[in-house]
């Protein structure tokens, strides 16, 4: 049993931080900047924030923001997630002829708002406001239910204080960081609170291929990891002893009677287990509709979600794993979290949020998941592939496990263009779309009349037609496309000769890594290999003068890309691949995909000569 | 505009019997199927106005929804607040085979704050269920029935609801005691729509509508579909009873109801206001200081509370919090100008990117913005006070070229913004491309810009540097592997020029073939844009502005090349504008590229469509013209 190394954090004091800044004493010097050393480019920072969170009693918040531009003024307008704090104290400040003037947030435009039903909020804005303001409020609750403490912004935090303090004997809480997102992060325990200090805080920017930029954010997570002496979950055996121990997850996965003559019904006589599986994932994900929540713990019984058509992950996947084990084929459920839940490492009551299955065959695994409509038998939603999952076996002994797609998804298209009279090119596409694509596909299509189905086809030319769509998807994994075009650009038709590049529209259009740098990790989704092969007929009266070289290139850890062109018969071939066979790479190789996608357009965008012969 | 009159029994007749199958897509004609998205199957529209202060109306409506695209084109949701009240509602979707697979009753809707992204606050809520479908199509019929005091907006028969949505039959009737004086107009090019009244009541009907595709250049939906506008010559609003019989009227209404009393600016104030314009004996130069010291101490923030979302917050408040809304900033500015003696009159107008007019020939509740007009001899000079940046008088491309209604003290007036002709709206390019033997370029350009197209741009100043990056890049997304090294702005309000100086470099720029390197003539404004071919085109052509861009460009070619081939000159005249395109070849071997295209503002038949998108291709095929260069 592999038991996970916890980060260990380092303990230093920066006593200069730790000072208290306080409510009201706004400095003319903070007044007077006109610029962030910093954040040059930002156009509002908070110069101090403090969250002081006395757990079961209060939260004291204290921020103070400068506005440093008139795009600063959004920053201006505050929401606090707590709509029945009676105090919101506050005031703006500007420098007037070198003078501070003070003007304080008027109550009476402190608004009570209600986003959706029970999700209320107030909110308010700041009087006053102008470049060099710098705005201050304070307001404390009467309870504390906060368990996420957001340590980053969308714009700068220049100093920020966190006081975590649990008086309790019978709660057991711990603290720790988000650990995708990589703050300084200066922690201070004392007997009953723990203190955290940051500075200079960078803004969290928004980045292309990247799940979702929640998921390096960073903030602070207050775990339950004790309630009493009798339930313990400070670490992966207790917190499996106690999941494991409720009777929907303990009992749940075990063979059950109400759903066996059905089973039967479905599996029939057929013999070999994996085609069982199938049919039973199929019956299931028919049957049993996600009600759009992930949760590691069922919330009835695998009976009641059953009958009533509908559940959670947990209930939906115990149930698949109950049914597995009433046929004898072995399945265990894996405890895992989502992307956006962050990295279970550190075992609390909030470290999972969903359940997967295991699935057992001889020596082979394959990790399912039945509820989410993104996951089909061999794929499983790209949210559930995050790090490391807890597989609980029959015995109550668990292990570790990495999460990861079982297999890869494929796009291949094989063209057949020819040039017409006034250069447009014309010619008919066929596609397979396996995996993730055919995924996607099929719920297009599910949402397209007849009407739309030009809208299914994502390439974009300047002056490209598309015509004639068909659809069909053979199963839930694989769906084929077709369609007809026609480009009316592209060819450069100069001295009698014809420039073009044959990759036409398949070629990519934008390179999506231009930044100069990047500091997060690059995610591809999931698996992926495209394949194109395209056959170009000579126009009559024509001659190759050249074509591009064929080359290959391959980047390790993620992938290749091939290029191949040949002249055969009458017309020219061409092939690319391009493959990622590790979908979630490092931060720093960055520089290393920029450069591989950069060649690989410019190999996409080289172009052919064709000469009158 | 035709009206066609049937008897009203004839009418009764017909909505009974329209739909008695069952809700499948067998039973809707094929021609409402084509091209649709959805198809309203049944909706009426009943209201009743028992006195200027009691409104009912309500909406039975029956859409089927064949696609996930026409989901939206009936919502089923509707507003209330204290003043409106929900007397009943309900909604039912029906499968396929038209059986009913899901019912929500009035507890069943959420219930949400109305607020937009716009607003700090509203007290307005929303009450609506957000369905999603497991399959198509399916029928969703929503019925509600509202109770209110306001009679300032009454519900318009406005049949279609979106593009690609087609409709079967849809009736409205509106039955309004005599003394409120019901007046309506009827927008029907076509006469599609049949009138009928008995006694009080008035009844409008229309069925078979095919769905109406969407057009590159063509009109708005509202302005293309046919549709009945209605009003009052009294109406209610949160509790202020006022006047629509005619905009004179409802000026001097507006003048003393909402715009009176919110004019007093305090005297600390009016003492700054005084010393920056004393000595300054032009009424503009005046304002311009008034309005710059405006937008320095304000911004826009929107609360609408109550008469709120009608009647100014009074200009002594925005002076104390620095922020309000259009209403609050404009009357503010109207306020300060009067301190500095300049007269001026809060505007109503439509806020939009087509030109919507306040229609002229009929009063009703109308605008959904204010701006502020300064007389200036026979003209007005323009403010738009909810922008920290815009230049005086500036108004740009949501305000611009429209009937606005101004409110004077003598009554509402109809005057027209300022249109922006296209020798206004320019854009100079001027720029050195270096080009290396690696088919890289290294580029210094500076831009200037004018009129609208100032608008597009000036705000780029504004935005942090990784947006300003982005910006260009996405402006030049034809040349890939961009790195900007160096971006400097100047705007110059007073002239409305902004003037950008950018250098940047692009990797892989030219192409090679065995010894030729090929490369694209025009560098830095390449116009590809080619709209859609429609085999029937419905609507007229317009081209709402105008612009003028003139590109000089200088290309300095790599050592050890020779010119291969060099395009011919290309000159081009339409209806729809001119185009030039020419490149020299210096006496140092470079090659100096000049371009100059005119757009001209217009509405033409739809039948000179094709043309005006061939003269496009024309031109994207100019612009994509390449030279050829020789190794040595």
């Amino acid at each position: 049993m592999k038991i996970l190394q916890i980060v260990i954090i380092v303990f230093s004091v920066w006593p200069a931080i730790g000072q208290k800044v306080a409510f009201g004493e706004v400095t003319k010097a903070e007044l007077e900047t006109t610029k962030d050393v910093q954040f040059p480019d930002a156009n509002a920072v908070v110069l101090y924030r403090s969250v002081d969170s006395y757990l079961g009693n209060y939260i004291e918040v204290h921020e103070r923001i400068k506005i440093l531009n008139e795009n600063g003024y959004e920053s201006a307008t505050v929401f606090i997630p707590y709509p029945e704090i009676k105090k919101v104290e506050g005031a703006t400040y500007n420098l007037v002829d070198g003078q501070i003037v003070k003007t304080e947030l008027d109550k009476d435009l402190i608004f009570e708002d209600e986003l959706i039903k029970d999700v209320e909020f107030k909110k308010f804005t700041f009087p006053n406001v102008s470049v060099g303001s710098v705005l201050e409020y304070h307001y404390k609750t009467e309870y504390n239910n906060m368990f996420k403490i957001d340590l980053q912004y969308d714009i700068p935090i220049k100093r920020e204080k966190v006081v975590v303090t649990n008086r309790s004997n019978v709660v057991g809480v711990q603290v720790i960081q988000n650990p995708r997102a990589f703050l300084d992060l200066n922690r201070i325990e004392e007997a009953k609170s723990t203190t955290f200090l940051a500075t200079n805080v960078p803004a969290l920017e928004l980045e292309n291929y990247v799940y979702d930029m929640d998921i390096y954010r960073s903030f602070l997570k207050v775990n339950l990891t004790a309630l009493g002496d009798t339930f313990r979950f400070g670490n992966w055996e207790s917190l499996g002893g106690v999941i494991i121990g409720v009777d929907e997850f303990g009992q749940g996965v075990k063979p059950k009677n109400f759903y066996k003559k059905d089973v039967e019904a479905i599996v029939g006589s057929v013999n070999d287990n994996l085609k069982k599986a199938e049919m039973l994932y199929d019956f299931v994900k028919e049957k049993v509709k996600w009600d759009k929540r992930y949760h590691y713990m069922p919330l009835q019984t695998t009976r009641e979600a059953y009958f009533d058509e509908e559940g959670n992950s947990a209930e939906i996947n115990i149930l698949y794993i109950s049914m597995l084990r009433s046929l004898g084929i072995k399945a265990n459920p894996v405890l895992a979290s989502t992307q956006l839940n962050g990295i279970p490492l550190t075992a609390s009551l909030t470290a999972f949020n969903c359940v997967l299955v295991d699935l057992e065959l001889g020596e082979k695994h394959f990790l399912i998941d039945v509820a989410h409509p993104n996951s089909s038998f061999h794929y499983i939603a790209p949210q559930f592939v995050n790090w490391q999952g807890l597989r609980i076996y029959p015995d109550d002994s668990f292990d570790w496990i990495q999460l990861a797609q079982s297999s890869m998804s494929t796009k291949s298209s094989i063209a057949s263009v020819s040039l017409d009279d006034d250069l447009t090119f014309v010619g008919s596409v066929k596609e397979r779309h396996n995996g993730h694509f055919a995924i996607e596909t099929n719920h297009q299509l599910k949402d397209l009349g007849s009407n739309n189905m030009e809208d299914l086809i994502s390439y974009k030319g300047k002056g490209l037609e598309i015509l004639e769509v068909k659809a069909s998807s053979n199963n839930s994994e694989e769906t084929d496309v077709s369609f007809d075009f026609e480009l009316e650009s592209g060819v450069d038709d100069v001295e009698g000769k014809l420039y073009f590049s044959p990759m036409l529209f398949f070629a990519l259009d934008v390179n999506p890594f231009q930044k100069e740098e990047r500091n997060y990790a690059i995610d591809f989704g999931y698996p992926l290999k495209k394949q194109i092969m395209l056959t170009f007929t000579i126009p009559e009266g024509y001659v190759v003068e050249s074509l591009p070289e064929s080359s290959k290139m391959v980047v390790e850890n993620l992938g290749y890309f091939l290029y191949r062109a040949s002249t055969v018969g009458n017309t020219i071939q061409v092939m690319t691949v391009f493959e990622v066979d590790n979908s979630l790479l490092p931060y720093d190789k960055y520089a290393e995909i920029k450069e591989f996608f950069k060649v690989r357009m410019q190999k996409e965008t080289e172009k052919v000569v064709l000469a009158k012969g | 505009m035709t009206m066609k009159k049937l008897i009203f029994l004839a009418f009764v007749v017909f909505t009974g019997t329209v739909f008695s199958q069952t809700y499948t897509i067998a039973n809707v004609p094929q021609n409402l199927i084509e091209d649709a998205n959805s198809v309203m199957i049944n909706q009426q529209v009943t209201v009743h106005v028992n006195d200027v202060n009691e409104m009912e109306y309500s909406y039975h409506s029956v859409l089927m929804v064949l696609n996930k695209n026409g989901k939206n084109d009936l919502l089923p949701m509707v507003y209330y607040n204290s003043e409106t009240k929900v007397k009943n509602l309900e909604a039912i979707v029906y499968d396929e085979k038209g059986e009913e697979i899901e019912k929500f009753k009035k507890r069943d809707f959420l219930d949400i704050s109305a607020v937009d992204g716009e607003s700090l606050y509203t007290d307005d809520r929303l009450l609506l269920i957000n369905y999603t479908a497991t399959s198509y199509p399916y029928t969703l019929e929503f019925n509600v029935t509202v109770l209110t005091e306001d009679t300032a907006f009454l519900p318009p028969f406005d049949p279609i609801p979106n593009y690609n949505s087609s409709v079967l039959s849809s009736s409205y009737s509106i039955d309004v005691v005599p003394e409120l004086n019901l007046k309506y107009k009827i927008f029907d090019e076509e006469g599609r729509i049949n009138s009928t009244q008995n006694g009080t009541k008035s009844i409008f009907t229309i069925s078979n509508l095919k769905s109406i595709l969407d057009e590159n250049h063509g009109p708005t939906l509202s302005a293309t579909v046919p549709k009945v506008l209605f009003s009052l010559d009294r109406f209610n609003l949160k509790g202020i009873q006022g006047s629509t019989a005619n905009w004179q009227e409802f000026g001097i209404w507006m003048n003393n109801r909402l715009l009176n009393g919110v004019s007093e600016i305090p005297e600390a104030t009016k003492v700054k206001i005084r010393n920056l314009v004393s000595g300054e004996n032009s009424p503009m130069e005046r304002a311009k200081k008034v309005y710059q010291y405006m937008q320095d101490n304000t911004r826009y923030i929107s609360v609408q509370v109550g008469i709120g979302g009608w009647k100014p917050m009074p200009a002594k408040e925005v002076d104390r919090l620095g922020y309000g809304d259009c209403k609050a900033l404009t009357n503010y500015t109207k306020a300060l100008l009067s301190v500095a003696e300049v007269p001026s009159y809060y505007t109503l107008v439509n806020h939009n990117s087509s030109k919507v007019n306040i229609l002229s020939d009929f009063t009703s509740m109308q605008g959904n913005h204010v701006i502020l007009a300064i007389p200036d001899g026979e003209d007005y000079v323009w403010l738009e006070c909810t922008s920290q940046k815009k230049p005086f008088g500036f108004l740009g491309s949501n305000t611009d070229d429209r009937d606005v209604l101004l409110i004077t003290p003598e009554g509402g007036k109809i005057a027209h913004t300022h249109k922006y002709t296209y020798d206004e709206n320019t854009l100079k390019t001027q720029g050195k491309v270096i080009l290396n033997v690696e088919g890289d370029i290294s580029v210094n350009v500076k831009i200037e810009s004018g009129g609208i197209q100032y608008n597009d741009r000036y705000d780029v100043e504004f935005q942090k540097i990784e947006d300003q990056e982005a910006f260009y890049k996405y402006y030049w997304d034809y040349l890939d592997n961009i790195t900007i090294t160096s971006m400097k702005f100047q705007n110059d309000k007073e002239q409305v020029k902004f003037m950008e100086d950018v250098a940047f470099e692009a990797r892989s720029f030219a192409s090679f073939a065995g010894d030729k390197m090929i490369f694209n003539l025009n560098v830095l404004n390449r116009s590809t844009f080619i709209p859609r071919r429609y085999a029937n085109r419905n609507f007229p052509l317009q081209l709402s502005r105008g612009y003028l861009d003139e590109d000089e460009v200088k290309l300095l070619l790599p050592e050890g090349y020779e010119i291969s081939y060099i395009p011919e000159p290309v000159a081009i005249n339409s209806p729809f504008g001119e185009y030039t395109a020419s490149t020299e070849i210096l006496p140092d071997g470079n090659l100096m590229y000049r371009r100059k295209v005119i757009r001209y503002e217009g509405a033409f038949p739809k039948e000179r469509y094709s043309e005006f998108r061939s003269y496009l291709k024309q031109i994207a095929k100019s612009d994509d013209q390449k030279i050829i260069l020789l190794k040595k």
